[in-house]
């Protein structure tokens, strides 16, 4: 479902249209991702339109960030066990 | 010289330079510090063209980190490839720059370059993740209304 949603977002109908199952189950579906916030759901006239939510890492911090950060992680720890290794 | 895809990070370590170099090379050592939460596995091949592989095993994930030996000048400078679930299409490379700065510390230079732009983290970063979190959170809704 989520591939579906990928390029543009879609519609309910449209989801629904698309996969082998009722529209309450399609609804269940969308709730769980809504919840998840994965997905978000934009109420025009008639028709909910569901997009992706950009992931929540993403909005925090950028990969680089996200990266950067794993290496201080590391450093911080190397730092620790070559001090720890010094004092016995 | 560092592109726009790169991090750069100084640090300076207390122990002599060459201890520094074997704490980036030894697999035992590597398994002390290489990993953000669990265990690691570690397997070194320390040559030019030699293999690396790093598996970091913690809170119920498993990442796998593999990489090849660029460069190696002991116990100055070590270059390699650095490949995993998260990097983008082509190999990201890690560059780690040693230089004795007196008194028995180490100064360290690390470049991660080729890390992947922001429309690869979308498709392979977060998102694979969620796709898996996402997967069995629609197993049981599905297996709750088949059981209703």
């Amino acid at each position: 479902m989520l591939e579906q949603l990928r390029p543009r977002g879609a519609t309910v109908t449209e989801l629904a249209a698309a996969h082998p199952i009722s529209l309450a189950a399609v609804s269940k579906h969308i709730r769980v991702l809504e919840d998840a916030q994965l997905v978000r759901r934009t109420i025009v006239g008639r028709e909910h339109r569901l997009t992706l939510e950009p992931t929540p890492l993403g909005a925090a911090a950028g990969w680089l960030d996200t990266y950067r950060q794993f290496w201080e992680e590391r450093l911080d720890l190397l730092e620790a066990r070559l001090r720890a290794r010094k004092r016995r | 010289m560092i592109d726009p895809q790169a991090i750069e990070i100084h640090r300076r370590l207390p122990a002599p330079i060459g201890e520094v170099f074997r704490w980036w090379t030894d697999p035992d050592l590597l398994k002390e510090w290489m990993t953000p939460v669990g265990t690691v596995e570690a397997d070194v091949d320390l040559r030019v063209g030699g293999r690396l592989r790093i598996v970091m095993k913690g809170e119920g994930r498993v990442i796998e980190h593999t990489g090849e030996y660029l460069e190696i000048d002991p116990p100055r400078r070590l270059v390699f490839t650095w490949v995993s679930p998260y990097t983008g299409s082509v190999p990201s490379v890690i560059t780690v720059e040693l230089r004795a700065a007196g008194d028995g510390l180490t100064d360290l230079r690390l470049v991660h370059a080729q890390l992947p732009d922001e429309a690869a983290r979308w498709h392979r970063g977060g998102w694979d993740a969620m796709l898996d979190r996402l997967g069995s959170r629609l197993h049981e809704t599905e297996g709750l209304q088949h059981a209703g």
